[in-house]
């Protein structure tokens, strides 16, 4: 079984290396597509350096004509597939420090619980 | 052998018979009888969407789940819209799970209890209205709306086991299989609704005795509809249980946060034995676990929280005199 890792910007960052893309301006395209992605240029330079070893693309990087950043984000964002859109959302979905079903819980006002009993027991007191 | 030797073996000529013998022993290597040598072809690594949700989504730290693969391939049958069916005790966690799935999807939520109506296909249909002025009008329900939501709903069956009219079942039927419609009366010319493509459907039933009787199951054809998306959640494992219990109320303190899980797997131990109608569930821990730090004593939170599900009989043998026995063995 491989333990390598898939994530749902490969696609997409594969496509702009392959036109020789930097992994800055990858990084640029991504957020763009994937406006709520915290992927950043180390990130791909390290998704480059798996590819180059996989051998799915060359060091020196190939013939392709260069496209502008709008090009490459347009030819992009037509080619992210459902799944890949999919998973960003649910990767977005998980990443939220709190999740709305448990707010109850989790919300600052509850922090001072105490302070809200004791309130509580002298608005008693008074009546 | 010596080196002499090699020397002369690769001096020497070799005449036509040894050649002849060598030629033969190649034939000998590529006959069917000898192994051949097969090439094993290049491991391509080929991303899956399980790989890829598996390498993006976090599982939520206020849900712990007993394992990883329940959650992932639930996602997955959302992203594939094949519906889910989870069974499982009371309280184990299966609407919290249905809540939270929506959420992490972004997709708007629906949710429908049918453990608190006595008519299901008013509830999934809607309803005839009267109005002196425009006479009588039929008002779709809550149920249509959702299906009919451009965005996708997430639609959460709770309790489907709950209906004792067989309505629901049969109202759900098309709904549910590749036909995904819903009809709104029987009539040959009825309206019919069509569902969004991207409608989820998220059910949620009891399983066991104490909620269906003898049969303990669900009917075929309705499980049929959720092949490969039933899911048996079980209660959480003790240490997950605990670690539960801390994040929900972070007050708690270990060793009190284990004395509750405890006592739960004891009850639940003497359930599987059938010697008790009902378990402790998760949500009687963590209604315990809140009691207990909002100052009760852990002894009395338990029998406060736990006894009411055991009927009050006579005699020493009874399932709320092996509950009190179990609290008290925790103070102990």
């Amino acid at each position: 079984m491989s333990r390598k890792k898939d994530l749902y910007w490969h696609k997409t960052a594969e496509l702009c290396l392959a036109h020789n893309f930097k992994p800055a301006q990858v990084a640029k395209v991504i957020k763009d597509i994937f406006p709520l992605s915290n992927v950043n240029g180390r990130h791909i330079g390290a998704y480059k350096r798996r590819l180059i070893t996989e051998e799915v693309l060359l060091p020196e990087g190939h013939n392709r004509g260069m496209m502008t950043s709008n090009e490459m984000i347009e030819f992009c964002r037509s080619e992210v597939l459902d799944e890949d859109m999919f998973v960003y959302q649910c990767s977005v979905g998980s990443h939220k420090r709190s999740l709305k079903c448990f707010e109850y819980k989790l919300t600052s006002e509850e922090q001072d619980e105490l302070e809200k009993v004791e309130r509580w027991l002298n608005h008693m007191k008074k009546k | 052998m010596t080196d002499r030797s090699i020397e002369d073996l690769f001096d020497r000529d070799i005449d036509d018979a040894t050649i002849s013998t060598l030629e033969s022993g190649e034939r000998d290597y590529d006959s069917e009888d000898s192994p051949s040598i097969v090439e094993e072809e290049p491991v391509v690594h080929i991303p899956t969407v399980i790989s890829k949700i598996k390498g993006s989504v976090d599982i939520p730290e206020e849900f712990k789940f007993a394992d990883s693969t329940t959650f992932y391939s639930m996602l997955r049958n959302i992203f594939r819209g094949k519906s889910v069916l989870v069974t499982g005790p009371s309280g184990c966690g299966k609407s919290s799970l249905g809540k939270i799935l929506a959420e992490i999807t972004n997709k708007p939520f629906y949710a429908f209890n049918f453990g608190d109506t006595m008519n299901p296909s008013a509830k999934l249909l809607g309803d005839t209205k009267y109005d002196s002025s425009t006479g009588t009008w039929f008002k779709p329900s809550r149920f249509v709306s959702a299906l009919q939501d451009k965005r996708g709903a997430f639609i959460m069956l709770d309790e489907v086991t709950r209906d004792r009219t067989g309505d629901l079942a049969n109202i759900l039927m098309p709904v549910l299989d590749g036909q995904r419609y819903l009809a709104l009366d029987e009539s040959e010319d009825a309206d019919t609704v069509k569902i969004d493509d991207g409608a989820f459907f998220f059910a949620t039933a009891n399983i066991g005795r104490e909620y269906l009787g003898a049969s303990h199951d669900l009917d075929r054809a309705w499980k049929d509809r959720f092949t490969g998306g039933i899911y048996e959640l079980e209660y959480l494992p003790a240490d997950k249980e605990t670690e539960l219990l801390k994040i929900r109320s972070p007050k708690i303190t270990q060793r009190d946060a284990e004395h509750i899980t405890d006592f739960a797997s004891r009850v639940r131990a003497l359930y599987k034995a059938e010697e008790l109608n009902t378990s402790v569930s998760t949500r009687m821990c963590l209604t315990t676990a809140e009691l207990v730090v909002d100052g009760m004593d852990m002894l009395e939170a338990l029998k406060m929280v736990c006894l009411p599900f055991y009927p009050i009989q006579g005699g020493d043998d009874t399932e709320r005199v092996r509950v009190i026995q179990a609290i008290q063995a925790m103070g102990e």
